[in-house]
């Protein structure tokens, strides 16, 4: 059986369509053999049927990808598509077992898993995932392949795409990376680092497509599909999807807008980037913080917190300066118990050329007259933890050191804002075991309390610095 | 969205003809139909047939792709997209039940000629790769691949019969 059609040059075309290898040219010859010969029609339909026969174990996957999470979150409607979801396993399973009956051991492969791999696990805060319709905790170097739904459920993740896109998402998010390496986000939130080479990359959604022009940018999709892009850096080219080029926006730094779909228009909408908290925390270092906390990425432009931060929670850590390098070598003695009856110290020494990064972690705001009020939590950092500054004293001190070199310090609030006792028994220490937990507990406002503290960090790269750590007895 | 669920085999095979059996091409359309069934889900009315209606959709979606040449060189015109797209109904008939034939007479294909359908179509290689996996020349594998999917076709007909 050499020969199909009477035509040879229709065999060849035919073999070139089902190779994926069809020129411009073999296009534009097929194209008139199609219309004027009915019976080549009839041949190209059986054989591209028989070709997508051949392709569904892989393309089984993309049948459930069409799910929307309106849909997933009913409850009958998940056990409807578990049920289905299981059907095709069964399905496919069937047609691997009939394909290689009499094959070798490694031959049942599963063809749900067969696609290119797009995007790998960096790393994760607390992230659980739904996989295979079980719940569970995925570790650092997971892999997803392209059409593959990721779907977080709780906690921060980083994600590393083909491209060199970082994607860091958090809490609920269901999203696919597509065969061009571009994101299809269905829900949740996410932050997308563009690098030079990949512009273009594109974050498409049920109601809208954000491209990038060279930057970073977050999306948001509600659990109804509707969605808003937030420009970090850079620009974005936001439309409405599956319409004409009217109805583009382009967004730089400091923008947003959201899709209308109800006019299929986009409008803009105020910019938010403490709805990234969690992911540029994430990014900066700060793996988990308290919910009722916002992460600020960019420095302050001010040591107090004045106008640009009214409109944020009041609780807050802030990223400050970072790379600061240690010119000599420090010392640093570290005391757990309480000052009365220390239980056990540390003795730290960062030798030379050790880079810290700033945190400035703020609990009450000023300018806002508010009741005082118990605050404790716990933020957990990525890498360890060398000194907490807390008293006014010190905080001044240091701030030269710091702070961003355009950080105002407005001394008329500035005493006022930056009391640095701990009469009461508020305490805000660093974990003893890996000393990457920064730990609070105290009365905010309207008490001597705290109300910002300074937390100096070991700078990823060079952790390793601690590991000449000695302990002695007290 | 059970409809678009059930509908999704279909309306892929609809779309793969419409383009030329480009696969990755069939997938992106498929994903652009199904964005815009969603969004247009309150337009559908219930009793009417869904199928259709989807491949509308789907239709609009390649010729849309299609009119993009700098996106799309490989496309066919619209002529024949609207030709093929009449014609395709007539061989939706039964799919089934060829789905389940070619199960049967792919068990009866040589071990030598499953290993290499489960390299093209499983693992997903190309030609070129399944060439250099076998030794051979990706003109030789790809008249070899050819075969088989032939054989498969004549299988199917003749159990159809």
């Amino acid at each position: 059986m050499k020969s199909f059609h009477d035509d040879p040059e229709v065999d060849e075309l035919f073999r070139a369509v089902l190779d994926q290898d069809l020129t411009e040219i073999q296009v534009r010859r097929l194209e008139k053999l199609l219309l004027s010969n009915p019976k080549v029609r009839e041949d190209y339909l059986r054989l591209t049927e028989i070709d997508h026969f051949l392709h569904q174990c892989y393309h089984g996957e993309e049948v459930v990808a069409v799910v929307h999470p309106q849909d997933q979150k009913s409850k009958s409607t998940r056990a409807f598509w578990l049920v289905w979801a299981s059907a095709c396993v069964v399905a496919v399973s069937v047609l691997g077992a009939l394909f290689f009956r009499e094959a070798d051991s490694n031959a049942l492969q599963d063809p749900l898993q067969k696609g290119r791999i797009v995007a790998t696990l960096t790393r994760n805060a607390d992230a659980f995932w739904n996989q295979d319709s079980d719940i569970r905790a995925l570790p650092d170097g997971s892999k997803w392949r392209v059409g593959d739904w990721i779907q977080l459920e709780r906690g921060t993740a980083l994600l590393t795409l083909e491209n060199d896109v970082e994607c860091t998402i958090t809490g609920k998010v269901i999203f696919q990376v597509t065969e061009d390496l571009n994101c299809f986000v269905t829900e949740g939130i996410g932050t997308f680092d563009v690098p030079k080479k990949s512009t273009g990359f594109t974050v498409r959604t049920p109601d809208g497509a954000f491209e990038d022009l060279g930057t970073s940018f977050g999306v948001v999709v509600s659990g109804q599909g509707q969605s808003e892009v937030h420009v970090l850096q850079g620009a974005v080219n936001a439309r409405v999807e599956g319409t004409e080029s009217e109805n583009q926006m382009k967004l730089t730094a400091g923008q947003a807008a959201k899709v209308d779909r109800t006019n299929e228009t986009l409008a803009v909408t105020e910019f938010r980037p403490e709805t990234f908290s969690k992911p540029l925390a994430f990014l900066a270092g700060v793996q988990r913080l308290p919910r009722n906390f916002t992460f600020w990425s960019q420095p302050m432009t001010s040591v107090a917190p004045l106008v640009e931060l009214e409109r944020l929670e009041s609780m807050w850590l802030s990223k400050e300066r970072i790379g600061v390098v240690l010119t000599q070598e420090l010392l640093i003695t570290s005391t757990y118990g309480n000052e009365d009856t220390p239980l056990e110290a540390q003795e730290i020494r960062l030798p030379a050329g050790t880079r810290l990064s700033s945190y400035l972690l703020h609990f009450s705001h000023a300018t806002v007259p508010s009741e005082p009020r118990d605050v404790s939590g716990s933020i957990r950092f990525s890498s360890p933890v060398v000194a907490l500054i807390r008293s006014s004293d010190e905080l001044m001190k240091t701030d030269s050191i710091f702070c961003f070199k355009q950080t105002k310090r407005d001394l008329d609030d500035f005493m006022a804002t930056r009391r640095g006792s701990d009469e009461s028994n508020d305490y805000v220490r660093v974990s003893q075991a890996d000393r990457r937990e920064v730990k609070f507990e105290l009365l905010t406002a309207a008490s001597p309390s705290l109300d910002q503290v300074r937390i100096l960090v070991v700078e990823e790269q060079r952790e390793d610095s601690l590991n000449g750590q000695s302990e002695k007895s007290p | 969205m059970s409809l678009l669920t059930s509908a999704q085999d279909s309306l892929y095979r609809y779309v793969l003809t419409l383009v030329a059996g480009q696969h990755h091409r069939a997938k992106d359309l498929l994903q652009e139909t199904n964005l815009v069934v969603w969004r247009k889900a309150s337009e559908f009315r219930w009793g009417t047939d869904f199928d259709a209606w989807a491949r509308r959709i789907a239709n609009f979606c390649v010729l849309s792709d299609q009119r993009d040449k700098q996106r799309s060189p490989i496309a066919f015109g619209e002529e024949l997209i609207h030709t093929l797209a009449a014609e395709h109904d007539k061989h939706a008939q039964e799919v089934e039940s060829r789905r389940s034939l070619l199960e049967d007479c792919l068990v009866k294909l040589p071990r030598a000629q499953r290993a290499i359908i489960r390299l093209r179509y499983v693992d997903g290689l190309s030609v070129a790769e399944i060439a250099k996996n076998q030794g051979k020349s990706p003109n030789t594998t790809s008249a070899f691949l050819y075969r088989i999917r032939l054989a498969l076709l004549h299988c199917v007909g003749r159990k159809a019969v």
